[in-house]
């Protein structure tokens, strides 16, 4: 019972720490801009087409749900405000936080764990590198800014995928579609979304290098670190997404229906 | 905190004092105390479990002792002060079992990765370092854009200890470096220790199982169990022991590297 409490406790500990030193690690980030951009680029970029098949699925599904809603009401016309109030805000940031965890969370995991068992850790420490510096703030940096400009890309294409759904599948005007879109959606909206975005970046990134960094010492520590990264990263994404959507401060007023 | 001592060049480079550890229930080394000599070749050895290769992670700064202290060319190693630990670590360097190279970089980029950390040189100075530290170890410059996947076990280690030996360490650990190889390679590599511990004057620490090597290469011995040092001096020393423990690890040992 005692260690049932303890264990949050610890957890929590631990990786404050780990945080910390790879905010320390910032003091030599300069010399990794190179490391920051080559995990940019496979946190980022190399999760386009995740994003970009997920982003034209839930749009299309958020188009087609929304419609039967709305058109029972006599409504139809708000279609394009609600799919891109709701994938600016909600959907864009939570969707492209567990795909990326997913791919790129589990992946850096993976990386960091395999380093440990195989010493790569220890033999980086030996030659007076510090592996927070060296491993984790780049990858945690690219993680945390490469997520709201996924985030704004998903809205894009899921908003795109809508309006197809809308005009082609649903027959309603697609002038109309842009028009509710573009007046609903505001600067709150954005903000709200990339603000969730860039936290859920963060978690993702520090998880997979945190589990990874303390994997255990043999093959399967490999496969235990890559699943509690990814499961982790999933519920504090989905746990967080409520908080702030509860309180972060934005004006209600402003939706428009 | 830390402090060093003026004359510790007079004394040991490594000096461990009343070390312990346990994990859990488990109590591994029970006020373990050993000098290492400077400038010396010390092979330690003992059964399997007996904590040799934890004594060199505690050394190196990487496992935190439950108790003693462990001073490095007269610095007492603080396991809370990271900047303490780089610092001592900047004089040691570290061959591990399996070479533990960077999967990611290949032969060049692992070779001079302390280089490009820790001092500014030129791309012209580096090549030059790196052709250097790769042929003091065998190697030519035709492995340097090789990725470690390409490379065989031997030329892993070598590779291995080009990088350990880059920053000019006083120290160098080897932790079991023959396990693994076959006889040839195991050789090539026992001469590789002697040669470059000579060569650049380093005080070598090595782990090893294989007591035919210890008796050509070592220096001085160490050898553990129970948690505590049992014998402690010149390899020829061993067979004088009372002991009757180490007596009869060194006649199990040579009995089976013998048969095998």
């Amino acid at each position: 019972m005692l260690s049932f409490a303890i264990s949050p406790i610890t957890f929590l500990g631990k990786l404050s720490i780990f945080i910390w030193n790879s905010v320390l690690g910032l003091k030599r980030f300069h010399k990794r801009i190179p490391i920051f951009f080559q995990q940019f680029d496979f946190i980022g970029v190399q999760s386009i087409t995740v994003v970009t098949f997920s982003a034209i699925f839930i749009g299309s599904v958020l188009a087609f749900q929304t419609y039967v809603a709305l058109h029972y009401f006599g409504m139809d016309g708000y279609l394009g405000s609600s799919v891109g109030i709701a994938l600016m805000r909600e959907l864009a940031p939570v969707f492209c936080g567990i795909m990326v965890a997913g791919r790129a969370g589990a992946a850096i995991a993976a990386e960091i764990a395999t380093m440990r068992v195989t010493e790569q850790i220890d033999a980086m420490e030996a030659l007076g590198t510090d592996p927070h510096d060296y491993l984790m703030t780049p990858r945690i940096l690219a993680g945390t800014l490469s997520l709201p400009l996924l985030c704004i890309y998903f809205t894009v294409i899921g908003c795109a995928a809508g309006y197809f759904i809308a005009t082609v599948v649903l027959s309603t005007d697609g002038a109309v579609y842009w028009q509710q879109l573009g007046w609903a959606v505001d600067f709150n909206d954005v903000w709200q979304g990339l603000s969730k975005a860039f936290i859920f970046g963060f978690f993702l990134s520090v998880l997979g290098c945190f589990y990874g960094y303390h994997a255990g010492s043999n093959a399967e520590s490999v496969g235990v670190a890559t699943n509690k990264a990814v499961v982790t990263t999933a519920l504090w994404i989905l746990f967080s997404d409520y908080i702030l959507t509860a309180y972060l401060p934005y004006d209600p007023s402003n939706i428009i229906l | 905190m830390t402090q060093a001592t003026s004359s510790y060049k007079d004394g040991p480079a490594i000096s461990v004092k009343g070390l312990e550890k346990g994990f859990g229930k488990f109590q591994i080394h029970k006020g373990l105390d050993l000098d290492i000599p400077r400038g010396k070749v010390t092979y330690i050895m003992g059964g399997s479990g007996c904590g040799k290769s934890l004594l060199l992670k505690q050394v190196m700064g990487f496992i935190r002792p439950d108790k003693g202290t462990i001073q490095v060319n007269g610095q007492i190693m603080d396991h809370k002060d990271q900047k303490n630990l780089h610092e001592i670590r900047k004089n040691m360097g570290i061959l591990f079992q399996h070479g533990a190279l960077f999967d990611s970089l290949n032969v060049y980029n692992n070779v001079c990765f302390s280089l490009k950390e820790h001092l500014n040189l030129s791309k012209k100075e580096l090549d030059e370092n790196v052709e250097n530290l790769l042929e003091s170890v065998g190697l030519s410059m035709e492995h340097s854009l090789k990725m470690p996947s390409e490379l065989s076990g031997g030329q892993r280690k070598r590779v291995a200890l080009a990088r350990a030996i880059a920053l000019k360490p006083s120290i160098m650990m080897y932790d079991e470096p023959t396990t693994g190889l076959d006889p040839i390679t195991t050789m090539m590599v026992t001469n590789l220790i002697k040669d470059v511990s000579s060569r650049h004057n380093l005080t070598s620490i090595v782990i090893s199982h294989d007591t035919h090597v210890v008796f050509t290469v070592a220096e001085q011995i160490a050898f553990i169990k129970d948690g505590v040092v049992r014998y402690a001096g010149p390899p020829k020393g061993v067979f004088k022991s009372h002991d009757p423990d180490v007596r009869e690890f060194y006649s199990l040992e040579e009995r089976y590297n013998t048969e095998d």
